[in-house]
């Protein structure tokens, strides 16, 4: 097989990656196109080819994601999970599992993940914290007042169409959890860490 | 974009693809090379660029399909061709007169440079 072939069939299984409504709407002409430009560019002189065809790869690559990005917003994905009281519940459970995971294992001081999680956050030379890791660390933390808020808008939607707070009783039960875990979290961060506010010597 | 106003302005991308199309039907690299043309070589449309803005623009009825196919004799007949619509047209006015208005404005304020300040 000739690199011409190898080089086009690379480039149709990475069309093949483009969400199928644009594939079957485009996908024959994106690949005239292709076509086209490597007769251009490739067939009159050798020197950049390379780079070429990694600008062009990486192109493509980019819409690829893009389109789907694209799809997701056209399908109403979220407003279609946040709609559903089960599917709202389902994706607040699976929010919260991170940070959860993270407290679990911090807690009961889990080996050898408690000793990863340690390092993230110190960083190489176990001193100086990482401004990554702690990154990480709050994103994850992040999540269960997300969690909190998607568990909660069903309810929000259905007392706003007249409903009742009690509507979907596993969605509240699950948003009071997430709020007690927030809050005992926030309390105990704020319990540990108050002595350093007001100066006390020697606290970390 | 369907609607009686277009959704102006338009991105860059789009317009160019509009005034493209607006001379004749093209297929995609037809289009990538009108857009350099017409640009002077500023404008460089990678398929990224083409194909996410043909896709939307396909979407909101600016451009179609043509049934235009070359003779196979001088060109691969599966080749496809787009071509402007009617709202593809009216949204390529109200830009061109959305610049028309912007290029007046600069040019009661002094903003461009004297040779152009004529031929405007």
């Amino acid at each position: 097989m000739s690199d011409s072939h190898r080089i086009r069939n690379f480039y149709r299984r990475l069309l093949a990656l483009y969400p199928k409504e644009f594939r079957e709407q485009l996908g024959e002409s994106m690949m005239q196109t292709f076509d086209d430009l490597c007769d251009e560019r490739l067939g009159s002189y050798a020197r950049g080819k390379g780079r070429f065809l990694v600008s062009l790869f990486a192109d493509t690559a980019f819409g690829i994601v893009r389109e789907h990005f694209h799809a997701i917003k056209r399908a109403h994905v979220m407003r279609s999970i946040l709609n559903s009281p089960s599917r709202a519940a389902a994706l607040s459970v699976i929010l919260a599992l991170v940070p959860a995971f993270i407290f679990v294992v911090a807690f009961f001081e889990i080996e050898p993940v408690n000793s990863f999680l340690s390092d993230l956050v110190t960083g190489p030379d176990g001193v100086r914290n990482s401004v990554v890791g702690l990154l990480i660390l709050i994103g994850a933390f992040a999540l269960l007042p997300l969690a909190f808020f998607v568990s909660l808008t069903p309810i929000r939607w259905a007392m706003r169409a007249g409903g009742n707070l009690f509507d979907h009783p596993a969605n509240l039960v699950l948003a009071t959890v997430v709020l007690l875990a927030v809050s005992a979290i926030l309390g105990h961060v704020i319990a540990d860490q108050f002595p350093c506010w007001i100066g006390t010597p020697n606290c970390d | 974009m369907n609607s009686e106003k277009p959704d102006i302005p338009l991105t860059p991308a789009v317009f160019h693809i509009l005034l493209a199309l607006s001379s004749g039907d093209r297929h995609g690299y037809g289009i990538m090379k009108q857009v350099e043309a017409d640009s002077m070589g500023t404008v460089e449309m990678g398929p990224r660029t083409l194909y996410g803005s043909r896709k939307r623009m396909l979407d909101a009825g600016l451009v179609q399909e043509s049934d235009r196919r070359v003779d196979p004799e001088l060109d691969d007949q599966r080749r496809i061709y787009y071509k402007i619509t009617g709202a593809g047209q009216k949204a390529l006015a109200a830009e061109l007169e959305r610049y028309r208005h912007l290029v007046s404005l600069a040019r009661e304020r002094r903003l461009l440079p004297k040779t152009l300040a004529y031929d405007v």
